[in-house]
């Protein structure tokens, strides 16, 4: 359900990062042929791990890219310590210095990856 | 004993008899000797027409008239011949010069009647470009106005926009409505499968036939017609599909922006996944795969070309 994900969302490119605030932000800026293709991992902020879902789409795959669904893997452990690792490697290609990201709570790290990409001019 | 009368009558015809008969020979005598006459005055004319005609001949090879006229007569070819070799000469210099300017021998007025002819076939070509587009855009004014008055089910057959045997068909489902075929419980990739295969197959069928009239007929307007419709189309089922064209899992493009909402995705752009981190090994921040390039900007970019 998605009441039981707790924003900002952390949506997962191999080394890059992007979060979201909602789920209308998220669908706007997730397309469903890299979600058929497993490109993303989903993580909401408490570190429980989320599952995208893309439509089904027709037999040529030329049909408009439907919006893609947001759900909690509500059979999952919860992965703080996955999430915490990700966020550490890519804030750490930001330049922010390694004793400082480590010092961190993982809701920390999520509150700073937050403000790095959201900054006035993004998108 | 037979009477006076009866004798007479018997003399009378035994004498018309042989004066009939005299006067028949002589007949007969003056018709053969017409026609041996008539045979000697034939063959006596022929005689003399052929033998006219051999003087006549005999004649002219000795007379000084006829002679002079042929040797003036093989002079004048002589001197026209040599007048066209003079004429291809001196057209040479324009001859080269249509391979551009400075050809070999060209003179001031072989270089601007070059310009001329250059002018003058830039002008008609510009005026082709000009009919040209109109007739595209005309193309893709009758596909847009026929999609809308038309059900969206069915594909205009095109065999040229000025022929009276263009027509309607439905290419839905094997020649039915795709609505119908649906209820009838076909599943609905089948029906988009086929339709998509019937107007690839009327997309290449139509600049087949189109194509082949210009070459036969010589008038590009058909094929200029249906290739707006095509265009037109093409760009109508890109912008409303948002399709994207992926090449890999790693590039793809979006020649007419997709229709998801996305302030940026919706003009054209394409997805890469940029670079990876060294360090790492995986894809560099901001560099993922979801970017829409070249119009994101994202605060965490440091050069210009991150967007790219």
């Amino acid at each position: 359900m998605p009441s039981q994900i707790c924003f900002p969302v952390v949506r997962i490119d191999s080394g890059d990062i992007e979060l979201f605030g909602s789920i209308d932000d998220l669908v706007a800026n997730t397309e469903a042929i890299d979600v058929r293709h497993g490109v993303y991992e989903v993580f909401d902020a408490a570190g429980r791990r989320c599952r995208l879902i893309a439509p089904d789409v027709g037999f040529f795959d030329l049909k408009a890219p439907g919006p893609v669904q947001l759900e909690p893997d509500v059979m999952g452990v919860p992965e703080e310590e996955s999430l915490r690792n990700r966020l550490l490697s890519f804030l750490m290609q930001l330049n922010i210095s390694t004793a400082d990201l480590t010092a961190k709570a993982t809701n920390e790290l999520v509150t700073l990856a937050w403000h790095l990409t959201h900054k006035a001019n993004d998108e | 004993m037979a009477s006076i009368g009866v004798r007479l009558v018997a003399t009378t015809a035994a004498t018309g008899f042989a004066l009939l008969r005299e006067n028949s020979g002589i007949t007969a005598v003056s018709s053969a000797q017409r026609s041996a006459i008539n045979a000697g005055y034939t063959k006596a004319i022929a005689d003399l027409a052929a033998d006219l005609a051999g003087h006549n001949a005999n004649e002219a090879l000795d007379d000084p008239i006829a002679i002079a006229a042929a040797q003036q007569s093989a002079t004048a070819g002589v001197r026209d011949a040599w007048q066209n070799i003079s004429n291809l000469q001196g057209r040479a210099a324009e001859t080269f010069a249509g391979t551009g300017p400075g050809g070999f021998g060209m003179t001031i007025t072989g270089f601007t009647g070059w310009v001329g002819d250059q002018f003058d076939m830039a002008w008609a070509g510009g005026g082709g470009l000009v009919d040209g587009a109109g007739n595209i855009l005309y193309g893709g004014y009758m596909l847009i106005h026929d999609l809308v008055t038309m059900p969206i089910d069915l594909v205009m057959t095109t065999y040229g926009c000025f022929d009276t045997t263009s027509r309607w068909e439905q290419l839905s489902y094997f020649g039915s409505d795709s609505l119908a075929a649906l209820q009838g419980g076909t599943p609905l990739w089948q029906i988009q499968a086929q339709t998509a295969a019937g107007v690839v197959t009327l997309g290449m069928y139509g600049f087949v036939t189109t194509g082949y009239e210009w070459y036969v007929t010589g008038d590009p307007r058909s094929f200029q017609q249906y290739t707006g419709m095509f265009a037109t189309g093409t760009f109508l089922f890109g912008y409303a599909s948002g399709v994207e064209i992926a090449i890999g899992r790693n590039f793809r493009v979006a020649p007419f922006g997709n229709r998801t909402g996305h302030p940026t995705g919706r003009y054209p752009h394409y997805h890469r996944r940029g670079p990876h981190n060294p360090l790492t090994n995986e894809t560099a921040a901001g560099q993922g795969i979801g970017r829409h390039r070249p119009w994101d900007i994202k605060s965490i970019d440091t050069t210009f070309g991150d967007r790219f």
